[in-house]
């Protein structure tokens, strides 16, 4: 049972403020779109609308083609789960999350049928009886998840749901729960502020800044190439450059204040930036770099270390394999892996 | 050895606080009931007989001659408790949940009365509605100053658990407007009912300026029954006056203290 949910032109104002500008986007059925954004981005304000918790000014939004935009939250039979979970403090486990059947008038019997199956979906039917205050943070965390799947909701909306938990719980939640959403081919919209959540567990992503969509597309295609240089930082590190196309001896080549390199024909000629990768740099033995440079800093990650090196006037992020790493002030040959370069027209 | 010697400091200090408190309250349960004599009073107070020691006749005088007071004023305070439960809930939540520019300032006007003397408040509501002298002006009164108790319990319960969200939360999963006040927010807001409730009936059980001065004739409320005994009867008498004038509101008091007690512990846990 999945219907396409489309958004078109939503748009939310608070007073002088837009907080969305005309969101408009096709909801994959049966797929995880994530909604990534960093804080005061409108990518909530969108979920709100969609949730239907808050009226948009203008714009529509269709379920399965019908214009829903004016159906009131407790109508949509959409499952919603909160950052902060919202369980009911009065009721138990196994109360909350027969909540949703209730209200639809579910008998006892049934109802208790389907919390069961949806505690158990959750790992937590053992807690069923157990008061909201006397389970963990993660464990309230699956009462949410299970509250808003028990009564089989057209789409599952999730607000940033595991970034009230600490680091390693929101790893192994985080896998769980990617696993269900996929077990269940639900449609799930899930907003959140951390790349890794969003990359790991959307099959789309759709990059949100100042309350307007920057790109949308697979994780592998924003990541890849992402189209402004806004996508490019906000998404993983990246080197972001000022350089220009030319047509030298009838080949397009790209100068940049250190290197110049060929790029396919058809670039457009002319000012341009130019998004590269730390990891897509790689320092190399003398003679088979393209540049030279020096390495003014370096920060030790684990698997790896994330060197700044300074090389034709510009200071370039650069991974370096952890097992020769190049200490401060060396010198170094480096190499620009050149299908990953993303040449973005200046103005951008 | 240090810290056992401050803790009976501390126990020695705590039964010497709660003796000066508790005493003058046993003498007044026992005055009620016990032959004057054993309690180093004068005879000439002690209405009862003689020779008995236990006496419990001044109860039955209460009753008898006061007890229409005692309906009236236990009526008073249902009524402004359940007066209470129908204005100030509503406003209590429309106040904590829909604020506007001025919400606060209209929440601290509500409390004013608090601040007024009884004298101040009866002359005002005397020379603005002189015509009801009685009654109903009498509960009025008591609504001025027990409304703001139960509007603040209520503010400060919604505020703590921040009821937008599990009102969010119910309309996600599809519950109708009535269903998120019968199933979400009455059922959170229990305690804090309760607590009010209580409140505003030990607060109206025991008004006296107001309901002294805007009454007119009788019944009196309960508390003018002290007032007419210790000036007009024997100790035995306002004593038994007393007693049950603490018998009622002390359960009440207690109440008060487990329940609050009871909720702040429910929020202090997460829930």
């Amino acid at each position: 049972m999945n219907i396409l949910i489309e958004a078109h032109n939503l748009r939310k104002r608070y007073g002088t403020v837009t907080a969305v500008h005309d969101f408009s986007h096709r909801f994959a059925p049966g797929k995880i779109t994530a909604i990534l954004g960093p804080s005061g981005s409108g990518k909530s304000t969108t979920l709100a609308m969609i949730a239907g918790l808050i009226d948009p000014d203008a714009g529509s939004l269709l379920l399965g083609g019908n214009d829903i935009t004016g159906l009131p939250a407790e109508r949509r039979d959409f499952g919603l789960v909160f950052q902060n979970y919202s369980l009911f403090p009065h009721l138990t486990v196994v109360e909350n999350v027969e909540f949703g059947l209730r209200v639809r008038g579910v008998g006892r019997a049934e109802r208790r049928r389907k919390a069961a199956e949806a505690l158990n979906q959750v790992h937590i039917q053992h807690l069923a009886d157990r008061r909201i205050h006397q389970i963990s943070g993660g464990e309230q965390q699956r009462v949410a998840l299970a509250r808003a799947l028990s009564f089989t909701p057209q789409l599952l909306l999730l607000d940033e749901p595991l970034s009230a938990l600490d680091a390693k719980l929101r790893e192994g939640l985080r896998a769980e729960l990617g696993r269900l959403l996929n077990e269940l081919s639900l449609t799930a919209i899930y907003v959140t502020h951390d790349q890794v959540e969003a990359m790991s567990l959307g099959h789309e992503l759709i990059i949100m800044q100042g309350g307007r969509i920057e790109q949308a597309g697979t994780p592998l295609e924003v990541y890849t190439r992402p189209a402004t240089p806004f996508v490019a930082t906000f998404l993983g590190s990246a080197n972001l450059l000022e350089g220009e196309c030319i047509r030298s001896q009838g080949q397009t080549r790209l100068r940049l204040p250190f290197i110049e390199l060929p790029v396919p024909d058809g670039t457009p000629i002319g000012p341009c930036r130019v998004m590269l990768r730390p990891e897509d740099i790689s320092i190399v033995a003398d003679g088979d770099g393209q540049m030279c440079g020096e390495v003014t800093a370096s920060v030790f990650l684990g698997n790896q270390a994330r060197l700044t090196v300074v090389a034709g006037g510009c200071a370039l992020s650069v991974d370096a394999s952890n097992e020769a790493i190049p200490s401060t002030g060396d010198a170094v040959s480096l190499r620009v892996r050149e299908a990953k370069l993303r040449i973005m027209p200046k103005g951008d | 050895m240090l810290r056992r010697s401050g803790f009976i400091f501390c126990l020695a200090v705590t039964v010497a606080l709660m003796a000066v408190i508790l005493l003058p309250l046993l003498v007044v349960v026992l005055g009620s009931c016990v032959n004057a004599s054993l309690l180093g009073l004068s005879t000439d107070l002690w209405s009862g007989s003689r020779n008995d020691i236990f006496d419990f006749s001044a109860f039955a005088y209460i009753f008898q001659n006061y007890g229409d007071w005692a309906l009236f004023s236990l009526e008073l305070a249902l009524g402004c408790v359940a007066i209470c439960l129908l204005v100030a809930v509503p406003a209590g939540y429309a106040l904590a949940r829909h604020p506007f520019p001025g919400s606060l300032l209209v929440e601290e006007l509500v409390l004013l009365p608090l601040s007024l003397p009884g004298i101040t408040l009866s002359m005002g509501l005397l020379a603005a509605y002189g015509e009801l002298r009685g009654p109903y002006l009498v509960l009025a009164g008591h609504l001025l100053y027990t409304i703001p108790f139960m509007l603040r319990v209520v503010t400060a319960t919604l505020r703590s658990f921040d009821v937008g969200r599990l009102e969010a939360a119910a309309r996600s999963l599809g519950a109708t407007l009535p269903q998120r006040l019968f199933l979400v927010i009455l059922p959170n807001l229990r305690h804090a009912m309760m607590v009010g409730s209580l409140l505003v009936f030990a607060v109206s059980w025991g008004e006296f300026n107001v309901s002294f001065l805007l009454n007119r004739g009788r019944p009196q409320t309960f508390p003018a029954v002290l007032y007419d005994t210790y000036t007009n009867q024997s100790i035995q008498i306002s004593s038994a006056a007393t007693t049950i004038f603490l018998a009622i509101v002390i359960p009440a008091v207690i109440a008060i203290q487990w329940l609050g007690g009871r909720e702040s512990s429910d929020l202090e846990q997460g829930a």
